[in-house]
């Protein structure tokens, strides 16, 4: 049946698909335009993921204050990220990080994404009816759409495993990287 | 390192996969912290905190 719980856990869903999919796009500027990510980048791969993690908990378990309470973290952390690299380039004459998509680098996309996504995670925080009792059962179409998204996160964070595996070893990752550090 | 913290959150996501939802939420925290660690360390070259 479906109820305002239900519809979160499927807007929920919807929105760790965004994060993700910034996180995707980051893999496609890296492999098509031949970018190596830069550790900052890479940590900002790491808060898209933790912030789409605690918005999978909402969709898989319905929502509850500690799953928002995870992704609001990421989004703060991830944010502060952003901001930082942001910072680096901001002066004019100390150039930029990776080429721009739609005008705008992608860790001033990062800083939008993050600050958007504390925005919206505040304003569905208001819908106490959300965090009521659990009797009723949701619709059987969430749980299969919670598990395909949580499934994309866990395959992105493992690709990611092997990609900064290849890019860094196992030490520190390079400031400025030019060229992976195991060549296949 | 960083491969490391794509492995921690890896395992977050097949806690939440397997049906253990405290021990996801335990992994995310820890992940969470980790990464504000390793933000540290780039900003400063260090994860310690001194007054």
């Amino acid at each position: 049946m479906w109820n305002t719980r239900s519809v979160m856990q499927v807007l929920n869903a919807v929105a760790a698909v965004v994060m993700f999919s910034v996180v995707a796009g980051a893999y496609g500027v890296q492999f098509i335009n031949s970018e190596v990510p830069c550790p900052l980048c890479l940590l900002i791969r790491v808060a898209m993921l933790a912030a789409g993690f605690g918005l999978c908990l909402n969709a898989l378990w319905g929502p509850r204050a500690v799953h928002y309470g995870v992704s609001l973290l990421a989004c703060v952390l991830g944010a502060g990220i952003s901001l930082r690299q942001v910072s680096l380039h901001v002066v004019p004459g100390t150039g930029s990080y990776g080429s721009a998509v739609l005008g705008f680098h992608l860790y001033t996309w990062a800083f939008i994404v993050f600050s958007t996504m504390i925005l919206a995670i505040a304003a569905v925080l208001t819908f106490q009816r959300q965090f009521g009792p659990r009797k009723a059962l949701a619709p059987k179409i969430v749980k299969p759409i919670a598990v395909g998204v949580t499934c994309i996160g866990l395959l992105l964070s493992a690709t990611n495993v092997v990609t900064t595996t290849v890019e860094c070893t196992a030490g520190a990752c390079p400031d400025n990287p030019t060229s992976y550090q195991i060549h296949l | 390192m960083m491969a490391l913290l794509f492995l921690i959150w890896t395992g977050a996501f097949g806690l939440a996969l397997a049906n253990r939802r405290r021990a996801s939420v335990v992994g995310g925290l820890l992940g969470l912290i980790l990464t504000a660690a390793m933000f540290r360390y780039h900003l400063t070259d260090t994860i310690l905190l001194g007054l």
